[in-house]
């Protein structure tokens, strides 16, 4: 006799490392032989914490210490004010938290997620880990600890029956998909269909809304000239009355290129079976719904990200299916908690695909069965919505990423790539989702705005939608961009709303002399201090994470401590104090 | 006197012989016991209460389906409460229970059939300790229920409960009641739904988010420091990188220029050979012309001393040196044609 129930495993994760780390972890576990349930925060039904006895949480930490997008409605639901101080009296728990030492509010989600389980009668089985990227070794060395620690805890406290010994670390276990093909059915013409195939998806509760928008403009908003496409992609929601607000986000469902797919096909020996039907029978629950016109290659196409950097989970699976002895040992190496650094150089710093790797990888041999666990899910891509809030119409503002590494293809993202395939007329699905960045923006207060490159996204939104509910209100702009007649987003629109005195703009142009954002604040000190300070006004940041937002900050800090004479400890919990007021929101991916 | 139990599953009910021989065989095997029965599900609501230390049998009579329907933990304590030391639970036991059994103190049969509770009155070391470490009282038989917090408000009226005593009953009612609070989650719009400060979480110390993390294992293969520009670098390491990056595309550059000319010499080689293999055929017969796969390979750069110094340029960069000339190009296995569309698009 012995533990037989579940063990929970969840996850919140923005890049898909925490995400990484629980598959690593329930593999292991499974090895153990135990039972394991693995999902976003998210998508685990919440109301069966009550069955259980042991729960680990992995979770890393979004920009301003909240809690990542894929557990806000775990968090909202776990805030509740009314729930009870014994409500998880049951469960036993540990956490591993992915951070980043040089952020403030460094863990600060895993470590909230943990004190509240802890507050609602939850006790640890395990001392719970926190890993920190700025460690010389990065998160990989405490993440070994707190594993080794979580596994002989298990052992200890949820011992299995006696008789069941691990399983050897050589054998494989059990798929947990069957794909099946329908070979006796007619042969899909797979690639003629694929845009429709995209569009016809089956839902079920686990899946998000998807709606479906045809595509109305799909337009460079930079020169040719210039080193970046940026792209205004409107759409149309052609079944539905859209609902969204300044701050939410588009969610695009993008498909992978054929190309890529054949490789793959034709690299596995799978081109006589690759447009047959196919059924997948276990727990595969794709984002945005399954595609309906199931065969292997709509599957790969639709649903498996093979363009995506492999991880560690990826290796720990691949070397059981390559034939040759030094390719086996090769893959096992990458999948050794020490072999992180080796990793890194391999598949991290020139992003290598998981497709390259196969093509590298010549005797590796994928089983279908496999391969859902082998290759990550396409997850849908994020979008801020830059257009305001409208019925039927949506715009997004969307930067083409290209660019070089060391390996010799040029490396391109997957969905700016898909997003250049598409031309007005198609058809395609989306899903709004609410973020709520805006909730406390969206009054008649005045409110400053700094959006470097497409952080300019957003602010759209936000200023188009107070100019028409709060006519009076004082808007302040800092756009960032390299040319002011190359890259200017939307430039025109800004002159013009200037001339109409409804927007200030204080544009930067980085390669004009002009400076960043952060030097276009200071010589605006004087406005920005009276409209933030003694206005009672909100700062509205959007753009790329990294050195801008923290750059942005201390200028603010700096301008807030010489206008007001305070110190700088004094302007540092000033900014605090905005950002716990909401005041001070910061979009930033 | 000692009294046995019989535990009905309602759909039982509905089958009276299969009870009555039930009963028959319990009396008959215990002469001189008293026997009540009752539907489980009323035990398990607490709508029939059982009294504590009065039975030495429970025997629970379900249909083979209901196997799969869990036991809940309050159901469990109930009845090892119910049973008197020594006594057993057997009939139908539930799947996927056994944790909870223990955790009430029931000691499972190796055969897996019944559940007892044990002679002594005071409660077995438990198989799985569940308790918190800092918890060194004698071992409790189930989880404690009620922390008492000041400020959110507990299920029940907490002065009905003491730790020691926390009862059964009550318990299954709770995971009931436990229920509610997850089913308003369904519906996000509810009005009245306050929220706690999510920062105060961070700040508070009574919580005990303890300050103890597990250490990092050293380091002990290499010792050296990851070589990683950060998202943001200053430290000239970024720039570093992408020298090192600019030196391999230029080497490849050269290379595939190499491979460039020589193909067009390879296949200005191949199209003399192949118009005298054209003209031959068509001097002798006319007939149709087949290549031969050393023809179709001739284009394959791999064969013989390209494999490059140390042997292992050819398979790829997972098993090229650093500093490898051929880094960054794909693997070019020996025998497979290299095609110069392999390298990218954009050459």
């Amino acid at each position: 006799m012995g533990y037989r129930k579940p063990i929970v495993i969840l996850y919140g994760s923005e890049t898909g490392n925490s995400e990484d780390y629980a598959y690593c972890l329930s593999r292991k576990l499974r090895y153990e032989r135990y039972s394991l349930t693995v999902c976003s925060l998210d998508e685990f039904d919440l109301k069966e914490l009550l069955d259980i006895n042991c729960l680990i949480i992995i979770c890393s930490t979004a920009g301003q210490g909240e809690i990542p997008r894929n557990g806000r409605k775990f968090w909202k639901f776990m805030l509740k004010k009314r729930l009870p101080s014994d409500l998880f009296s049951h469960l036993r728990i540990s956490s591993f938290g992915l951070g980043d030492s040089s952020y403030p509010k460094y863990n600060s989600a895993v470590r909230k997620i943990h004190a509240r389980f802890l507050q609602l009668g939850a006790k640890e089985f395990c001392m719970r880990g926190e890993g920190n990227e700025q460690a010389p070794e990065g998160v990989e060395p405490f993440y070994i600890a707190w594993e080794e620690t979580v596994v002989s805890s298990l052992k200890a406290q949820f011992p299995l029956s006696t008789n069941l010994l691990p399983v050897p670390e050589t054998e494989l276990l059990e798929p947990a998909t069957v794909l099946k093909l329908l070979t006796q059915n007619k042969a899909l013409d797979t690639e003629k269909s694929s845009k429709m195939d995209a569009i016809e998806r089956h839902m079920d509760h686990h899946s998000q809304m998807v709606t479906k928008f045809m595509v109305l403009e799909n337009k460079r908003l930079t020169t040719e000239d210039h080193f970046q496409d940026v792209r205004l992609l409107k759409l149309k929601s052609v079944d539905c009355m859209l609902s969204y607000e300044p701050g939410d986000l588009l969610a695009l469902y993008p498909a992978n290129d054929l190309k890529d797919v054949n490789a793959l096909i034709e690299l596995q020996g799978w081109t006589n079976i690759a447009d047959f039907p196919l059924q997948i029978d276990g727990p595969f629950r794709a984002p945005g719904g399954l595609i309906q016109n199931l065969t292997l290659k709509s599957f790969i196409m639709h649903h498996l990200d093979i363009m995506s950097i492999p991880r560690r989970s990826f290796f720990s699976l691949a070397w059981h299916f390559a034939s040759d002895q030094m390719e086996q040992d090769k893959l096992r190496e990458f999948s050794k908690l020490n072999g992180s650094e080796q990793l890194y150089d391999y598949a991290n710093r020139p992003r290598r695909s998981i497709l390259e790797v196969l093509q590298e990888f010549s005797s590796l041999k994928i089983p279908l069965n496999y391969l859902p666990e082998l290759i990550p899910q396409l997850k849908p891509r994020l979008f801020s919505i830059s257009s305001k809030p409208d019925k039927s119409i949506i715009e997004l503002t969307i930067a083409i990423v290209e660019y070089r590494t060391i390996i010799r293809r040029l490396r391109r993202g997957v969905c700016t790539r898909w997003v250049k395939t598409l031309n007005s007329g198609d058809l395609i699905i989306s899903s709004v989702i609410k973020n709520q960045m805006a909730h406390n923006l969206m009054n008649d207060r005045p409110i400053v705005m700094i959006g470097p490159g497409t952080g300019i996204a957003p602010i759209k939104s936000v200023i188009e939608e107070s100019i028409v509910r709060a006519p009076s209100r004082s808007l302040c702009l800092f756009p960032g961009h390299r040319y002011s007649n190359k890259d200017y987003l939307y430039g025109p629109i800004w002159s013009q709303l200037e001339r109409e005195k409804k927007l200030l703009v204080f544009p930067s142009f980085s390669r004009e002399g002009s400076g960043y954002v952060q030097d276009t604040l200071y010589k605006n000190k004087n406005l920005i201090n009276r409209l933030i300070v003694l206005e009672n006004g909100s700062i509205l940041l959007c753009g790329s994470s990294g050195k801008m937002p923290t750059q942005v900050r201390l200028t603010l800090e700096a301008i807030f401590a010489e206008m007001n004479h305070w110190t700088e400890d004094e302007a540092h919990r000033y900014l605090i104090a905005l950002e716990d007021k909401g005041n001070y929101v910061q979009e930033t991916w | 006197m000692p009294s046995i139990l019989l535990l009905i599953h309602p759909t039982v009910v509905t089958e009276p012989e299969r009870v009555e021989q039930t009963k028959r065989f319990l009396i008959a095997s215990n002469p001189e016991a008293d026997l009540v029965q009752h539907v489980v599900d009323r035990v398990a609501l607490g709508q029939q209460t059982l009294d504590a230390n009065t039975y030495k049998l429970i025997h629970y009579l379900a249909p083979e389906e209901a196997k799969q329907n869990k036991f809940t933990s309050g159901l469990i304590a109930q009845l090892y409460d119910s049973l008197v030391p020594g006594g057993q639970f057997t009939g139908l036991i539930p799947a996927d229970c056994a944790l909870e059994a223990i955790m009430a103190g029931f000691v499972i049969a190796d055969d897996d059939k019944s559940w007892q509770k044990p002679q002594s009155t005071k409660p077995v070391p438990v198989a799985v300790p569940l308790k918190s470490r800092s918890d060194n009282k004698s071992p409790t038989r189930r989880l404690p229920l009620f922390k008492k917090l000041a400020s959110p408000p507990t299920l029940t009226d907490s002065s009905e409960f003491d730790e020691d005593d926390s009862d059964s009953v009550e318990q299954s009612r709770l995971k009931e009641t436990k229920l509610v609070f997850f089913e308003d989650s369904e519906s996000d719009t509810e009005i009245g739904d306050s929220y706690i400060d999510e920062n105060e979480l961070l700040k508070s110390a009574d919580l005990g988010l303890s300050e103890n993390l597990v250490a990092p294992v050293q380091c002990t293969t290499t010792g050296k420091k990851r070589r990683k520009a950060c998202k943001d670098c200053t430290c000239g390491l970024r720039e570093k990188e992408e020298e090192e990056e600019r030196k391999q595309r230029s080497v490849q550059e050269s290379i595939l220029s190499k491979m460039a000319r020589s193909a067009t010499d390879e296949a200005i080689q191949i199209e003399k050979r192949l118009q005298a293999k054209r003209d031959e055929a068509r001097r002798k017969l006319g007939e149709k012309i087949k290549f031969s796969d050393t023809d179709m390979t001739e284009v394959d750069f791999t064969i013989e001393g390209k494999t490059g110094g140390c042997n292992s340029c050819a398979l790829g960069d997972a098993f090229r040196c650093d500093g490898c000339p051929f880094l960054g190009l794909p693997a070019f296995k020996p025998g497979q044609v290299v095609t110069l569309d392999s390298f990218g698009e954009d050459i």
